[in-house]
This record gives C-alpha cells, sequence and structure tokens, in this order.
C-alpha cells in the first residue's frame, strides 16, 4: 500500500539546514499494523505527514497504491487523502466549537455525502466508538479519553484504508490510552492499515512490526514475536 | 443553520475580542451611515423637481469692477425675451426669493410670512404639490399660493380657495391655490408667492418688470429638450449688449440641477466627508481586521485540522466569510438602529430635517449594500486568504511566535488608525479655531445691544417719530433708520464717475440709507470730514475701500456722480464688515434716507440693562404708531449667528466624526493590547520571576503604541495641516494655525491611546507570574 524510496526531507531556515528525513526506504502492506519509534525530533513526525498526503518531500518516491505522489500538488494531495486516509493527533485536534457529532461529521462533508446518509454513518461509529451518548456534548466538556475517541471515530468515520495516528496516548493516562489501543487494534483486524509514531513501547507492543528511526534514518525494524514467526 | 450555530458559539468563545471588534465596527458604520444620510440628503437637492433636468437658470455677472461680480439674478427683460427668441425654449419664470417677511392678515389673524413673488408659469417649471385649488390665472395680479401651513395657521383645517387676504396691509389678493410645505432640501424656499406684478405697486414703478437693469430677479427656464442647454447658454451671454451695448453686465446661464451643489459650492463639503466617511470606515475595518488575528493562531489550526480531513481553500474561505458576515450583519444591524435612534439629534445638531425615507430609493439602498458587502469583503481578505494558505502541516504547528509577519500588518494598521484620529482631532481645532476667529472679529461696528424692529406701514413714513419716542427711555441710548441691516445690504449699482476715473474702471458700489445717527448707534468710525445732517441734500459718505479705488488724497467736500446725480462727500468711515463675514470689504456709498420706502429697519442701541422692559416699551411705542402689523423685535447679534451657520455646522459635524474614529481607536487599541499581553503572558511571567518590576513591564508593553503614535504624527500632522491650509483660503479673514494645533491633537492621541493601553497592561504586568507561566 505505502512504499518510500529514498524519501529525503530538508527543514531550512535562514542558518541552519535540517536534514529531517534522510533516504528513508519504508513500505507498509495492505493491513499492516506499524508503529514507528525514536527520540525527539529523529522524524517520525516529519515521516507521519508525508505518508498521510499533509505535506511532500524534497527528494524520493513515495508510492500510494503503486502511484507516484511525491510530486503532487495539494489539491492533488487533498483529493487522495479524502476518504483514504485518516488522522489520529496527540492533542486530540478537535474544534472547540463544534459538539462531537459535528466533529466526525466533518470528513463526510468534505466528501460530500448526503445529509441523511451522513447521519447514518456518523451515528453508527459514534456507538461503535461507545460515545453515542455523548453525541451532543462539546470537546471540552469530555475526558481525554473520550476526546481521543471521538478523534478516533472522526478518523474511520469515511472507512479510510490507512489511519496515521501520532502518538495518540500521549496526552491520556494509561487506563484511556489501553482502551484506544485496543480500539485500533480492533480496527486494524478488521482491515484497516495503521500506521502509528509512538515513545510507548507498550503501545508499539500492539503493533505487527516497529520501525526505529534515529537521525532521520531507518535504523531497525522489528517484527512482533508470534506474527514474525507467522510470516517467516 | 449548522453554520450558524458554529458562529454563535465562536463568538462566545472570545467575546472580548469580538465585541470589541463588533463594536468598533459598528461605531464606524455609524458614523458612515450618518454621512451617507447627509450626503444622500444633499445630493436629493432639488431632485423632486421632474423637470430637474430641463430646467436651467440664467443669472448676471457684472465686470466693470476690479473682480467680476456674481448675481444670483438678472434684469427683468430677459426671461420675457429668451421665451420668445428660442423655441428651445418652453417656459420661463421670474422669482424675486422670499428674502423678507410680509404680513399675510385675515379676519383679524396676522401672520408674518416669508413670501415670494413670481411669475406664476413658475407652476409649470417646477413640481410643488398642490393640496387646494391651482396657480390661479395668469393674467389676474391679486392672488395668492400659500403653502399648507401657512394655510392652517391663517384659515384652520378648512380649504382657503376663494378667501381673502390682505398682504402687508397694501392689497387684498385671494388664494389661488394651496401647496404642500416646501421640502426642506429645496433650493427655493417659501412660504407665500404673489404674482410678480404686485411689485409695480410695492415700489411705485410701472417699468419695474421690464428693464434690461437690475440684477434682482431669478430667472428660470424650461427647455424642450434637456440637450439644447448649450445653445441658450451661449445665447445668452451677451443679450443685455444687444439693448446696452456698452452694459458690463453679461448673462450666463447654468442648469438647475448643478445649483445647490455646484453654483453654492455644497459639493465642496460632500467630498471633505465622503473621503472622512471612507477613512472611518476602512479605519473601523483595519481595526475589526486587527482583532482577527488575535484568533488567527487558533484559526490557523483549525484550518489544519479541517485541511487534514479533506477541506479544500474554498471550503475554508466559506466558512470564514460566513463567519465575518455574520459579524459585519450583527455590526450593520446595530449601527442602523443607533443611527435611526440618533437621526433626530443628528438633525438637531446639524439644523437639517434628514428623514429615514431617505434611504428608501433604489441608489442610496444599492450603496449601502455595496458598503456592506465592503465591509465583509475587506475584512475578510486577511483570514480568508493568508491564513487559509498556511498548508496543513505549517497549520498545525504553527504557534503565535511562528507567525512575525503579521506584526508589520499590524502596525500598519495601528498607525493609520493614529493617522486618521490625529488628522481629524487637529482639524477640528483649526476649524473651531476659526470659527471663534470669525466670531469675535471686529466688524468695524458693533452688534451687541443692538435690537431691530422691521418697519412696516405707518413706521416707515413715521420713522422719526419713532425715534423720538424711543429716545425717552433712559435705557435706549440711541437709534437709526437703516433701508438694511448691515449684514444683508442688497442694493447696489454701477454709474459711478469722479475726476481722474479710468474709463475701463466701472466698479460696482453698495448703497445704503441710514438716518445720520448710524454712527452713534453702530458705532461705525469715522476716518475724515463730518457725517451727514438731517435731510441734508444730495451728501453722501464712503467708505475707506470706496475711497482707495477714487484714490485721491482728502475727500471732504469733493464731489463724484452716480448716473446723473451729482452727491458731495461728506466723510470717510473706517472699513466696517457688511454682509459677508470674513470676506474682503466691497465699496460702499452711504446716503440719507429721505424717502419712506428707505426706512425698512429701525436700529436701537439698548443698555444691558432691564432688557426685557426696554423691549416691552420698544414694541409699545412702535404698536402705538402702527397696529396694523405684528411687532417683531430681533437682536443683530442674532443674524450673525445664522449667517456662521454652515461654519457652525460644519464644525459640529467634524467634531462628531472625530469622536467616532476617537472611539474606533480606543476600542481597537483596547483589543490590541490584550492580544498582546495574552501573547506576551508567558514573556512576562519569565520576566516578573526573574524579578522585573511591574512598571517596567507596563512600559515595555507601551513602547509600540507610543512609537506608532509618535510615526502616525509625523504622517498626520503635514497632511492635515495641507488640507486646512487649503480650507482656510475660502475666508479672506483667516488665522494661521500655529504648529502647537497640530502637536497638541497629536499629544492628546497619543496621552489617549497610553492610558487605555496602560490600564489593559497594568492587569497584565500584575498577575502572579506562576499563572503565566503554568499557561504553557
Amino acid at each position: 500500500m505505502i512504499q518510500t524510496k529514498n524519501l529525503t526531507k530538508i527543514f531550512r531556515t535562514e542558518e541552519i539546514e535540517t536534514l529531517a528525513l534522510n533516504s528513508v526506504n519504508f513500505e507498509v502492506k495492505n493491513g499492516e499494523f506499524v508503529a514507528v519509534m525514536g527520540p525527539s525530533g529523529c522524524g517520525k513526525s516529519t515521516l507521519l505527514n508525508i505518508i498521510g498526503l499533509l505535506d511532500n518531500p524534497d527528494e524520493g518516491n513515495y508510492f500510494f497504491d503503486g502511484t507516484d505522489v511525491a510530486g503532487y500538488r495539494e489539491s492533488q494531495r487533498t483529493n487522495l487523502r479524502k476518504g483514504n486516509i485518516g488522522f489520529v493527533f496527540q492533542s486530540f485536534n478537535l474544534i472547540d466549537e463544534l459538539n462531537v457529532f459535528e466533529n466526525v461529521e466533518l470528513p463526510l462533508m468534505y466528501l460530500k455525502i448526503p445529509q441523511k446518509k451522513r447521519k447514518e454513518m456518523v451515528l453508527s461509529v459514534l456507538d461503535r466508538m461507545n460515545i453515542s451518548h455523548r453525541a451532543k456534548h462539546f470537546p471540552q466538556q469530555l475526558s481525554g479519553g473520550q476526546q481521543q475517541r471521538v478523534a478516533i471515530a472522526r478518523a474511520v468515520v469515511a472507512n479510510p484504508k490507512l489511519i496515521l495516528a501520532d502518538e495518540p496516548t500521549g496526552n491520556l493516562d494509561s487506563k484511556n490510552g489501553l482502551e484506544v489501543m485496543n480500539l485500533l487494534t480492533e480496527l486494524n483486524r478488521e482491515g484497516t492499515t495503521i500506521v502509528m509514531v509512538t515513545h510507548s513501547l507498550h503501545d508499539a507492543g500492539f503493533a505487527h512490526r516497529t520501525v526505529n528511526l534515529f537521525d532521520g534514518q531507518i535504523i531497525t525494524e522489528e517484527y512482533k514475536k508470534e506474527l514474525g514467526d507467522a510470516l517467516l | 443553520m449548522k453554520t450558524i450555530n458554529y458562529i454563535f458559539r465562536k463568538l462566545q468563545k472570545d467575546k472580548v475580542p469580538n465585541y470589541l471588534g463588533i463594536a468598533g465596527l459598528a461605531t464606524g458604520l455609524v458614523c458612515v451611515l450618518y454621512i451617507f444620510f447627509w450626503v444622500t440628503n444633499e445630493i436629493n437637492y432639488d431632485r423632486f423637481h421632474e423637470n430637474i433636468d430641463e430646467i436651467f437658470v440664467v443669472h448676471a455677472i457684472l465686470e466693470g469692477g476690479d473682480e467680476p461680480i456674481i448675481f444670483q439674478g438678472a434684469p427683468p427683460a430677459v426671461a420675457g425675451a429668451i421665451e420668445n427668441e428660442y423655441a428651445q425654449v418652453s417656459k420661463t419664470a421670474r422669482m424675486m426669493p422670499a428674502f423678507a417677511e410680509w404680513m399675510l392678515s385675515h379676519n383679524g389673524e396676522k401672520q408674518m410670512r416669508y413670501t415670494a413673488f413670481a411669475d406664476y408659469s413658475i407652476f409649470d417649471i417646477f413640481s410643488f404639490e398642490f393640496i387646494y385649488g391651482s396657480p390661479g390665472e395668469p393674467t389676474v395680479r391679486n392672488q395668492i399660493v400659500i403653502t399648507e401651513s401657512t394655510s392652517v395657521s391663517l384659515f384652520g383645517d378648512k380649504n382657503p380657495v376663494g378667501e381673502i387676504i390682505n398682504f402687508n396691509n397694501m392689497e387684498n389678493v385671494v388664494v389661488s391655490g394651496v401647496i404642500k410645505d416646501i421640502p426642506h432640501n429645496s433650493s427655493i424656499q417659501f412660504q407665500a408667492l404673489i404674482p410678480l406684478e404686485i411689485l409695480t405697486i410695492v415700489f411705485d414703478n410701472d417699468n419695474f418688470l421690464n428693464t434690461w437693469y437690475n440684477n434682482a430677479f431669478m430667472t428660470f427656464g424650461l427647455l424642450n429638450d434637456a440637450n439644447n442647454f448649450p445653445i441658450i447658454d451661449e445665447a445668452v451671454k451677451n443679450r443685455i449688449q444687444q439693448v446696452y451695448p456698452d452694459s458690463t453686465n453679461f448673462l450666463r446661464a447654468y442648469k438647475f440641477k448643478n445649483a445647490w451643489l455646484y453654483e453654492m459650492n455644497n459639493i465642496r463639503n460632500i467630498r471633505i466627508f465622503s473621503f472622512i466617511g471612507i477613512l472611518i470606515l476602512l479605519t473601523a475595518i483595519l481595526n475589526f481586521i486587527n482583532l482577527n488575528t488575535a484568533r488567527s493562531a487558533r484559526q490557523i489550526k483549525e484550518n489544519g485540522i479541517r485541511k487534514s480531513l479533506g477541506a479544500v481553500k474554498s471550503n475554508l474561505v466559506k466558512i470564514v466569510y460566513s463567519e465575518i458576515s455574520v459579524v459585519c450583519l450583527i455590526a450593520f444591524f446595530i449601527a442602523l438602529v443607533v443611527t435611526i435612534i440618533g437621526l433626530p439629534s443628528f438633525n438637531q445638531l446639524i439644523n437639517k430635517e434628514i428623514s429615514i425615507t431617505t434611504l428608501l430609493n433604489w441608489q442610496p439602498l444599492i450603496i449601502l449594500g455595496i458598503i456592506l458587502v465592503l465591509t465583509i469583503a475587506l475584512s475578510g481578505l486577511y483570514p480568508a486568504l493568508i491564513l487559509s494558505d498556511y498548508s496543513p502541516v505549517q497549520s498545525l504547528r504553527t504557534t503565535y511566535q511562528s507567525m512575525k509577519n503579521r506584526g508589520i500588518l499590524r502596525n500598519t494598521l495601528i498607525i493609520t488608525i493614529f493617522a486618521m484620529s490625529i488628522a481629524l482631532l487637529s482639524s477640528t481645532f483649526v476649524i473651531n479655531s476659526q470659527i471663534s476667529h470669525l466670531q469675535k472679529l471686529d466688524l468695524g461696528f458693533t452688534k451687541d445691544h443692538i435690537v431691530y424692529l422691521r418697519l412696516n406701514g405707518q413706521l416707515q413714513s413715521q420713522a422719526s417719530t419713532l425715534q423720538n419716542e424711543l429716545t425717552r427711555n433712559p435705557n435706549i441710548q440711541s437709534t437709526t433708520i437703516l433701508s438694511n441691516l448691515p449684514n444683508a445690504i442688497g442694493n447696489n449699482g454701477e454709474g459711478w464717475n469722479w475726476e481722474n476715473r479710468n474709463i475701463e474702471f466701472r466698479p460696482l458700489v453698495y448703497n445704503w440709507y441710514v438716518s445720520p445717527d448710524l454712527l452713534n448707534t453702530l458705532e461705525i468710525e469715522l476716518k475724515e470730514g463730518e457725517f451727514f445732517r438731517e435731510n441734508q441734500q444730495n451728501a453722501v459718505v464712503i467708505n475707506r475701500t470706496f475711497a482707495r479705488m477714487i484714490g485721491w488724497d482728502s475727500f471732504q467736500g469733493k464731489s463724484i456722480t452716480n448716473w446723473d446725480n451729482s452727491y458731495e462727500i461728506m466723510g470717510v468711515v473706517e472699513d466696517f464688515h457688511f454682509n459677508n463675514i470674513g470676506t474682503a470689504t466691497d465699496p460702499i456709498a452711504i446716503f440719507p434716507a429721505a424717502r419712506d420706502w428707505d426706512a425698512n429697519f429701525i436700529a436701537i442701541k439698548t443698555t444691558s440693562q432691564n432688557i426685557s422692559e426696554t423691549l416691552n416699551f420698544i414694541r409699545e411705542a412702535a404698536i402705538g404708531i402702527e397696529p396694523a402689523f405684528p411687532i417683531q423685535l430681533s437682536f443683530l447679534d442674532d443674524e450673525y449667528k445664522v449667517m456662521l451657520e454652515p461654519e457652525n455646522n460644519l464644525k459640529t459635524l467634524i467634531s462628531i466624526f472625530t469622536l467616532f474614529a476617537i472611539i474606533v481607536l480606543t476600542l481597537g487599541l483596547t483589543g490590541l493590547i490584550m492580544f498582546m499581553a495574552e501573547q506576551k503572558t508567558k514573556e512576562i511571567g519569565i520576566r516578573k520571576s526573574l524579578g522585573e518590576e511591574t512598571g517596567s513591564i507596563i512600559l515595555r508593553l507601551l513602547k509600540p503604541f507610543f512609537m506608532a503614535g509618535l510615526i502616525s504624527s509625523l504622517i498626520a500632522i503635514p497632511l492635515s495641516w495641507y488640507a486646512m491650509s487649503k480650507w482656510l483660503e475660502n475666508y479672506a479673514q483667516r488665522i494661521t494655525p500655529g504648529a502647537d494645533t497640530f502637536f497638541i491633537a497629536a499629544i492628546s492621541t497619543i496621552l489617549l491611546a497610553i492610558i487605555t493601553v496602560s490600564i489593559q497592561s497594568w492587569n497584565a504586568a500584575r498577575k502572579n507570574p506562576i499563572h503565566a507561566l503554568r499557561n504553557e
């Protein structure tokens, strides 16, 4: 599903150049659950942004479902992103002025899905995330765990093939964190591909494979024991 | 509906900047709406006449003196001549405007009413709406058309057509029609109108309406096609010279629709105020944008989220504009309500009768719509185009600190708002000092404690009896008989000749008929010789301007002639300001008031004691001689106040708009400093935790505003100095605005800003640093 070749990203300011990604070759297959780990500033989020079509690489190729999208313009990226990729952020990134229902509804509106159908889809996903009783509440009225469940609901409402999660449990206590990880695992079992950036070895344990990034380069890749055995 | 809910939730969230933004925008819009009302009212002057495009006016310009002298009217023979000679002219009418009040009485009810005299064809040219009756028969002389209020005051609510009115105790006239009261924004005003022919009786002169001289007649014409105007304009120029080849009295035509705006130069103030209106609107919009930037960091983040969810730029622009439109509509609605509620007070302040219905026309409504759309378009420009342009990655990462370029925008905005306020405030100061300069101007005569009375009926022939009667009262110091009040000497003429006169030089000289006690009463200074005595024949006193034109070394005892009459110069008086205040003095010849019709007014100098008793005494003395007329006593000083009304209105308008601009400035600064303090919360916290004093933090926050104030002074002071110098050029008697005027305006504005900012800074600076640091 995802394949990068010599993916390079450089951040430039007036005085310094930072090599955020240095010829990264990275592949994610359909239905995989991959964790990306590494210290702060190693390029994890940059990689996620490029994979998520929020940003373009400076060099290299990025094949999404076999098409090289590295040189796509923003409008092309937006079109590809819509309905194909869902995001889950550490800080939830819900819109404060919209209630739970309206937040979850947003991606469907941008896909121009008719209102009646939207309502059905939103209610079904809220039900599934076990927060339908909170549909009329605003983000600030919810606990962190509930907010992240809303964010996940919003990420999956359009049935994307790929979910990108950037430290999804970073702002949660362990109980809520576990709940979120269980949700992601369940989604993965149902066929959604997941790429997750995390600092937590515990969370990474839920993934099939863990990629370790250091100074913009992939240094190691490890497969989860039982799965690795199965694949072998 | 969802979008609206979302917008209201957002407004709820950032209450303070939102309310400040709406308040500022509404304030700016109120100001713009008042300017708009005022301008619409000015532009609508005379527009109620159906034939407005086809009406033209002919007037005279006398070119014999140093400067051409422009008359409003033309000789009476002109109208008939052009109507006969040009097929393009379907109608003409002459009018002696309603300069004075004349007595109209019916069954003992007496009313003084401004009465005009005109050819009845005036009603074919202009659209004055008849309630009862008609203009009357063209051949009948003794008839009258009155306005509704005149009719009500004399006849109550009944239809008065066919009733008899006694005109000024002279002639009986029949009411032929009643018209609706003339709208306030009509340049032609009267309360009653009588056929011009009656003037041959009033002035006892059969030839009064047939001469090719006497520029006293407003001359109107109706074209069969508006496009024929150039033909008439060309044709009238030398029409008088076809009769009198030597005359220096030339004619000129203009379109009546240009009368108020261009001929009377009211367009100048319209331009000034439209400009001010646009500036204030822009200021309010800039201010609004500025307050919006307080939210923009969050807006950018929200845009980022939406983009990551699949929104494209157009989605974001739509959201921003929906939000701005709602806010602008709220502000516009508030402004409209405030404007309409305040309209009566506004009218009172500037002495106009502007009605809300002024707006109920497609042109003003369209312009109002354009103002609204423009406000929305400009206000949303920055958040819609700039903020939604960030890529999603940038958006999600953006913090306040990373948006340095907004500082330039913000500083530009602050400087613009500051400069506007300083410019307006200094203009207010200059206009105020010019007006008080005119009010305090030494006119060359005294107008304080001078009561005057218009002499009607028997009082004209028995004026000296009245004078004798009045001098018995110890509170009356002196009286004088006058043909005209010094602020309205309308009588003038050419034909003056003296030894060694340059043949080409034919000045227009004002004529004033007075009794010998003029100098005592009005305290005019005698420079040479003496004043004339009672019943002196062929005597004249001239002013210094006339003396300077003649150019001799001494004048007393020498003779000058006017047409065929020779006059002995008794003396020369110092120049005094008659007619206009603030313009250069014209030449004047002062004659003894010998004929009854010279005695139009009596001016009475009183002491400042027992004024109401003195007034009663005068009233009784006058009624004793002429019981037929109501006695109206007025103060000369008030006449001068009326003359300064345009300047006073200008002053009021500018003051109001300055106040609005300063409110916008204050609201804007409050919002801005709140935003800056919020943005610097962490910095303030760190500084405080390291031991910086509150005062020092406040100064740090004040500094950019102080700098902005200084820079805007540098921009605003030269600009307003230039604009005000241009404005002052309209006055011969003018002040030279000193640098201090502008500096005081600048310093007051900066001080006001600093006070506003200090209050907010104080709040920010004295917070516990722990709170500030915990915020991050």
